[in-house]
């Protein structure tokens, strides 16, 4: 090879080198930095309404005061009307009432309602039905305000409310609707870690009864309960009703309704608070006073958890803390660090947990002068908080599940009934409250916000648009307070996306 | 009496050859009495020639006449025969005799009345030392040979007299046989009919031999005989012609009796020796096989024309013949002969790889050292699970089964194809056929090795240095790609990494052998089958190829053909489906993986957090930025060290080596925006690490180049890349302890115990899976038998191709399960054949957490079905929740159905796959060079060996700097 050739032959891949590395270089910068065409599939899926059924919702029934108070032999009598509202896309009502065998009142109004609307011949969804009921009780032993959700009954139930502490009446009801003898079995939590259920066997519960327990009896003296319901069998429906005696005089009694189930979310909406400024504390701990507002939580599997809370106020403001939960131990957590108001409360774990949460209406936060029975037997008359002649209420709020597109709302009568709405979807919903004779309400609910609107006692709202979103309804009087979870309608009846493969 | 000679000269054109041939006519010491010349030229153009040298009588033979025939036409001229001693003297244009030869060969026949037929030496024109032909004989079967093939003339042959036959140039007959019987046969046009005359000539009681002493020049023009020149298509004609004349002598010679049986046989014998063609590497051949065959079997009358001319004239019996006949032993030593004298030739172009002594031993051990600490938990496993893996079926046979067109698992009711894949996990199955699934346990403990090894013998081809062999086998054998696949489990990523360096070893050489050229296709069938997305990037390199070498066309045409056969099915129904982007899924169960963004693909990683080195740095501020550039300074090295390859001796090879690093990379990159296939109703991702195994290799074949830049002291930047490369292994290769890894030892299971002791009663046993998704969907999926296994899923169903509407039924079915619906599904479930329902833990996107709507389905599910008074609980499993449905009746279940039907494609679409791969197995199978290949060696440029000749051939090519010591 000669001089020049080799000359000649660097420089051309030199020359080349050069070249292709640029190309290369400048190809693969603007390969990473702009943005490509890309392409994503909708995957084959079925959208299918199963075959609509028979629907049921099964009400708590009438508060019950505790008869005996003797070693074995408890029984129970109830004296207050509860007030049922219910609302159906069909008319053709075929209610029927339990037979409370525990209670010893044996007048029909005594007895739980069981709402039931079958589908209509040849109708391709199932109709859409809802039911509430309402009670105040003014008497020797209970007083205050407990609100309801008539529901479908369940398998695996999660009760987050209730304590056995001396002066704390906890009393479990098992309603069975179905066709089946339910097998029940409890499984207590407590402050201290999981309760070995006394009574091993199970609570037999006949078709077509209610039976009532007092949980004294399987967890005595426990100052934060959580009770997971199970039945074999049939389904039932379970709810605790807690009442509180503070130095002889009532002091509030309330119905803990079903949550929306063991997961690693739990949203609670509609958290009202007042006399935030007597027990504000700043640090995270444990609460264990019932005058102070909570949040009860329980990591019931077999790992630790951290637990991050996040209360949202209706002006959209955020405070969030963390709390690190040991398995199977209840902790009560505050609602720290907020004003006033009414929040969404958001419970987010890495373990699956549950949480309720517990406010207190203050026996002196009324003003208004009391001691008349509320005259529940009219729906026009005023409520005339009977709070502050006795001790005060509190409420327990159950977490909510998430609303299917068109849900009823029948509010029964009560004080100041306020609907809250959360988005936790990622686009704004806009929500139509209607009621026959009462002025439409919408809503624009933004993404992550929520919204409260008052609406008007004893009225029947159907409300559109909430696909996704959780819902609940309060009441609040003076030294009174309840709330009842907004359920989604048919839920275990709606169209299912099917990818078949 | 006195001799008279008649030489009968055909020329098919004037020139040089052919004035050489006439002076030498001239000079005879014995001129010929009569010439006859036959200008079979078709332009006429040697009949000037002739016609100055004199000849008695000048015919035309127009140019379409073969030697037969032309010496028929010259017949006409003949005189009249009148005794013994006439005789005819063939030659051609090209058959210059030496002075004597005519005295001699008439002296030959003088002596002895008994010989009819004589024939000179045949020397080479060129070289008049050489003997070309001396005497023709047959095989036992019949086969041409030829006593005498190129050998200098040392008199070692002039003891022979009496042969079976003589060539027809410068053949010397006596004129009364020549007319006894009927000259040449026409059907044997170019070869054999001097053979075939010469045996019915001994047939008719006369004798044959051969004059050592006359000798003539022949040229091999193909006036006489086939044409001599040596190229490929003249070795194929040849062959094709010797074979055919061969089968028709077969048919002629033949005793009545067995004629119709040899006629049988000739199709089934052209099959048979076609597959040995092609165990020859001769597959050129397979065609002539047959042509002949098919000539021979529809000669028209020219059989019964030859047996019946061949019996009125024959006295002797073919006994007599017997002792002229070459013994097969004789046979066996010529080949044997041959065959070393080819090897002889052949030799010097091996260069040994040294395999052992230059430490490709030693970066299969150390990368199978490192494989089995990576994948200690994995030790003793029997099966593994996690990511796209899944256990194999029970037996070979279900394996195989998997391979066909048929109904296809994971949907319900549709038939349609397998993929390509499935047949590559067959294969892989039966290498442990006592436990199918084991073989997935081999697969990951031998991964790295493997692909080391594949990485190291390819840098063996170009480089001569150890340190550079070692760093590009160790520096492949540890990509993030390959360790991205072991930890996500991908098993057909895996597998294609392995190969890819397999592919290209032996495309190198795909130009230079048959063997080669289809060893290549059955990997690029398998790397295609097992990788589709790197298709794209893999035919651009193979028309590169196609482009750059030229020569040798057939033997990268046919590369594409296996893996065409192979994945045809699936690529025509996604076609005709209109579902273009399904062809690109990866094989296997659907699985989404935690896609990277663009540019940690451009750095080599296919999953998100640059090979662990983001979660490595977690305890340090800022660990993002300090991890990212931490790893671009790594890969920098090597970066750097290619760049440095462009300006090396050998820029072409760096060169090349870039570019297949930057078709892997965009692959890589476009993969990742394309989601086609679904797991249930999530969309997934193209998995990106198949185009960065093909960049990798780039990258280290363009960084070894690099790094030889420092001759002797290559081996510095050579550790220095196996440093930066083991580096950044060091996160991944830590995974599976630390318990990053998706891979975990499993049991070969997908279902519930419970489960699958009942299937192993009943395989039809139907098991519906329901998996809550994260739109609160509901995926459902109903399998047969003890589960889903790997080689049953296809793309077919996972890109949701093929969607029917007996899907519906299912769907129906599934929705009041999941519902409080005023249908007991009792009826539904039983027709399905159910009999399980696995309610599995909830999916969630991938990176998140489960969603809130998935667990409200899974809560949903839950409830509805423990209420559903139809099934019953059983329990906790691992898979999920079980219920068992009483109510199952194997007879009971309602028949499938589905728009295509299995028969007849499953067998047309079996036999054609079939046939194409083990054609190509056979000529993959290296069996020796037995045929000569005396053409130049042509290389791709810039990659292959040190040859002083290929330097001299492209200066821009090959490794000069061989290692002094």
């Amino acid at each position: 090879m000669s001089k020049a050739t080799k000359a000649l032959r660097a420089g051309v891949t030199g020359v080349t080198g050069i070249v292709s590395a640029g190309a290369v270089a400048l190809g693969i910068a603007a390969l990473v930095t702009l943005p490509l065409p890309g392409y994503v599939g909708t995957a084959p899926a079925l959208s299918i309404a199963p075959v609509p059924a028979i629907q049921q919702r099964v009400c708590p029934g009438p508060l019950v005061e505790v008869m005996s108070q003797g070693a074995d032999d408890i029984s129970f009598y109830s004296t207050g009307q509860t007030q049922y509202s219910e609302e159906s896309s069909e008319k053709n009502y075929d209610n029927f009432w339990l037979d409370a065998v525990d209670n010893q009142n044996d007048a029909l109004s005594a007895a739980p309602k069981v709402i039931t609307v079958p589908p209509a011949a040849s109708a391709e969804d199932a109709p859409v039905l809802a039911g509430n009921q309402v009670e105040q009780i003014s008497t020797e032993a209970l007083s205050g305000l407990a609100a309801a959700a008539c529901t479908d009954p369940g398998n695996d139930l999660w009760l987050v409310g209730g304590s056995t502490e001396i002066g704390r009446t906890t009393l479990v009801t098992l309603s069975n609707p179905t066709d089946v003898t339910a097998t029940v079995t409890l499984e207590v939590f407590s402050e201290k870690g999981y309760i070995d259920a006394v009574s091993s066997e199970g609570i037999i519960v006949l078709p077509g009864e209610q039976r009532i327990i007092s949980l004294a009896g399987y967890a005595p003296d426990v100052i934060a309960p959580v009770v997971r319901v199970m039945s074999n069998g049939g389904q039932v429906l379970a709810n605790l009703q807690q009442s509180v005696t503070r130095t002889l005089a009532p002091s509030g009694v309330e119905w803990v309704s079903p949550g929306s189930g063991l997961a690693t979310q739990q949203i609670i909406p509609g958290v009202f608070v007042a006399g935030q400024a007597e027990h504000d504390r700043s640090e995270v701990g444990n609460v264990v006073s019932d005058l102070e507002p909570a949040i009860r939580v329980v990591v019931p599997g077999e790992r630790d958890s951290k637990v991050t809370v996040t209360l949202l106020s209706s002006t959209g403001k955020k405070v969030e803390y963390s709390a690190n939960l040991k398995a199977k131990k209840v902790v009560q957590l505050p609602l720290a660090g907020i004003a006033d108001g009414t929040y969404t409360v958001i419970v987010t774990g890495q373990e699956p947990l549950v949480a309720g949460i517990r406010t207190v209406q203050g026996a002196d936060s009324g003003a208004a002068a009391g001691g008349a029975t509320p005259a529940v037997t009219d729906p026009a008359a005023p409520i005339v908080p009977a709070g502050s002649e006795t001790g005060g209420d509190f409420t327990w709020l159950s977490s909510t599940s998430f609303l299917t597109d068109q849900i009823l709302i029948p509010v029964p009568v009560g004080p100041a009934p306020t609907v809250t709405f959360y988005n936790p979807a990622n686009r704004t919903a806009e929500v139509t409250l209607s009621a026959q004779g009462k002025k439409d309400i919408t809503l624009s609910v933004k993404a992550g916000e929520m919204v409260t609107t008052p609406l008007v006692s004893d009225a029947k709202y159907t409300a559109k648009g909430v696909e996704g979103l959780v819902g609940g309804l309060t009441f609040t009087g003076s030294g009174i307070g309840s709330f009842i979870p907004l359920n989604p309608a048919n839920v275990l009846g709606s169209s299912i996306t099917v990818y078949p493969r | 009496m006195k001799t008279r000679v008649t030489a009968i000269i055909v020329a098919r054109q004037g020139g040089e050859h052919l004035a050489r041939t006439l002076e030498a006519l001239n000079k005879q010491t014995r001129r010929p009495d009569i010439v006859l010349a036959v200008d079979n030229s078709s332009k006429n153009n040697a009949a000037a020639q002739l016609q100055a040298f004199g000849a008695s009588q000048l015919l035309t033979g127009g140019g379409r006449l073969s030697f037969g025939e032309a010496l028929d036409v010259a017949a006409r001229a003949f005189p009249a025969v009148t005794g013994p001693d006439e005789f005819l003297w063939f030659l051609a244009q090209d058959s210059a005799p030496e002075p004597t030869a005519l005295a001699e060969l008439i002296g030959a026949l003088e002596v002895s009345p008994s010989v009819a037929v004589v024939g000179p030496k045949q020397m080479d024109w060129e070289r008049p030392d050489y003997i070309r032909e001396y005497g023709l004989t047959m095989a036992q079967g019949g086969r041409t040979i030829s006593l005498v093939v190129d050998e200098l003339d040392q008199a070692q042959h002039d003891n022979v007299s009496d042969v079976m036959a003589v060539g027809a140039n410068g053949m010397l007959v006596r004129q009364q046989v020549w007319e006894q019987l009927a000259g040449f046969d026409h059907h044997l046009r170019v070869v054999d009919d001097a053979l075939d005359f010469c045996v019915r000539a001994r047939l008719a009681g006369h004798r044959v031999s051969v004059v050592p002493s006359a000798r003539v020049l022949s040229a091999g023009d193909g006036v006489i005989g086939p044409v001599g020149t040596d190229s490929y298509r003249a070795r194929k004609k040849r062959a094709r012609q010797y074979r055919s004349a061969e089968l028709y002598r077969r048919l002629v010679y033949s005793n009545s009796g067995a004629l119709f049986w040899h006629w049988m046989g000739l199709l089934p014998s052209a099959v048979i020796r076609s597959l040995g063609q092609l165990l020859a590497k001769r597959p050129g051949a397979v065609s002539g096989e047959f042509r002949a065959a098919l000539s021979a079997a529809f000669s028209g009358g020219s059989v019964g024309r030859a047996r019946k001319l061949l019996k009125s004239t024959r006295v002797a019996s073919w006994s007599a013949l017997a002792p002229l006949r070459v013994s097969r032993a004789d046979v066996r030593r010529r080949e044997s002969l041959a065959r070393e004298a080819i090897q002889l030739r052949m030799h010097g172009e091996k260069k040994p790889i040294h395999f052992f002594s230059t430490g490709g031993a030693w970066v299969t051990l150390v990368l199978a050292f490192v494989s089995v600490g990576t994948f200690s938990t994995l030790v003793g496993a029997n099966a593994i699970a996690g990511g796209a893996l899944l256990p194999l079926g029970g037996s070979v046979t279900d394996l195989w089964a998997q391979t066909l067109w048929g109904w296809r698992e994971g949907a319900f009711s549709v038939v349609g194809p397998a993929d390509g894949f499935a047949g590559v996990v067959a294969v892989l199955g039966t290498l442990t056929f006592w436990q199918p699934s084991f073989s997935l346990v081999l697969l990951w403990f031998l991964a790295m090795p493997l692909a080391g090894l594949g990485a190291w013998l390819l840098a063996a081809r170009l480089t001569q240095r150890a340190s550079i062999r070692a760093f590009i086998g160790l520096g492949y054998g540890l990509s993030p790609a390959l360790l991205g696949a072991l930890t996500q489990g991908r098993p057909a990523a895996v597998i294609a990494h392995i190969l890819l360096p397999f592919l290209f070893f032996a495309g190198i050489r795909a130009a230079r052998s048959w063997s080669a050229s289809a060893t290549t296709a059955l990997l690029f069938a398998a790397v295609v089958a097992c990788a589709p997305s790197l298709t794209p990037a893999l035919l651009v390199v193979w028309i590169g190829t196609l482009l750059l070498t030229g020569r040798y066309v057939p033997r990268f045409l046919a590369i594409p053909i296996p893996a065409a056969a192979l994945v045809a099915p699936i690529v025509l129904v996604q076609v005709f489906g209109l579902n273009l982007f399904g062809l690109a899924a990866d094989p296997g169960p659907a699985i989404g993986s935690a896609v990277s963004p663009h540019w940690q693909l451009a750095l080599g990683f296919p999953t998100e957090g640059l090979g662990g080195w983001i979660q490595a740095a977690s305890f340090l501020p800022w660990a993002n930025p300090v991890a990212s550039v931490w790893v671009a300074i790594l890969v920098g090295v090597l970066v750097a060290l290619a760049f440095v390859g462009l300006f090396s001796q050998y820029p072409i090879r760096a060169q090349l080596a870039v570019v297949v690093m930057v078709l892997g990379i965009v692959t890589a990159v476009f993969a990742s925006g394309f989601f086609v296939s679904f797991n249930g109703g999530e969309p997934v991702a193209i998995w990106p690490g198949n185009g960065l195994s093909l960049a990798w290799l780039g990258l280290m074949v363009a960084a070894g180049t690099g790094a030889s830049i420092l001759r002797r002291f290559s081996f510095f930047p050579a550790v220095a890349g196996i440093a930066a490369v083991a580096l950044l292994a060091l996160p991944a290769l830590a995974a599976s302890s630390l318990g990053n890894s998706k891979v975990v030892a499993g049991n070969g299971q997908t279902l519930p115990a419970y489960v699958v002791a009942q299937a192993a009663i009943d395989p039809t046993v139907g098991t519906l899976v329901l998996t809550p998704q994260p739109d609160g969907g509901l995926g459902a999926n109903l399998v047969r038998g003890t589960g889903m296994t790997l080689e049953a899923t296809s793309t077919f169903v996972t890109t949701g191709a093929g969607f029917a509407p007996e899907e519906k039924i299912l769907a129906n079915t599934v929705s009041n399960l999941a519902s409080v619906s005023g249908v007991d599904s009792t009826e539904e479930l039983t027709s399905l054949g159910v009999a399980f329902v696995v309610l599995t833990p909830p999916l969630a996107e991938v990176g998140e957490k489960v969603s809130p709507q998935a667990q409200s389905m899974s809560a949903r599910v839950k409830a509805t079905l423990d209420a559903n008074a139809g099934v019953e609980i059983v329990g906790k499993t691992d898979a999920g929740l079980l219920w068992r449905f009483p109510g199952y009746d194997a007879s009971a279940i309602t028949p499938l159905q589905s728009a295509m039907p299995v028969e007849p494609w499953r067998t047309v679409i079996a036999s054609v796959q079939a046939l194409v791969i083990i054609l190509t197995l056979l000529l993959a199978i290296p069996t020796g060079a037995v045929m000569s290949d005396l053409r130049p060696k042509r290389y791709l440029p810039g990659l292959v060996e040190s040859d002083d000749e290929l330097a001299a051939l492209d200066p821009l090519a090959g490794d000069q700097d061989v290692e002094s010591n």
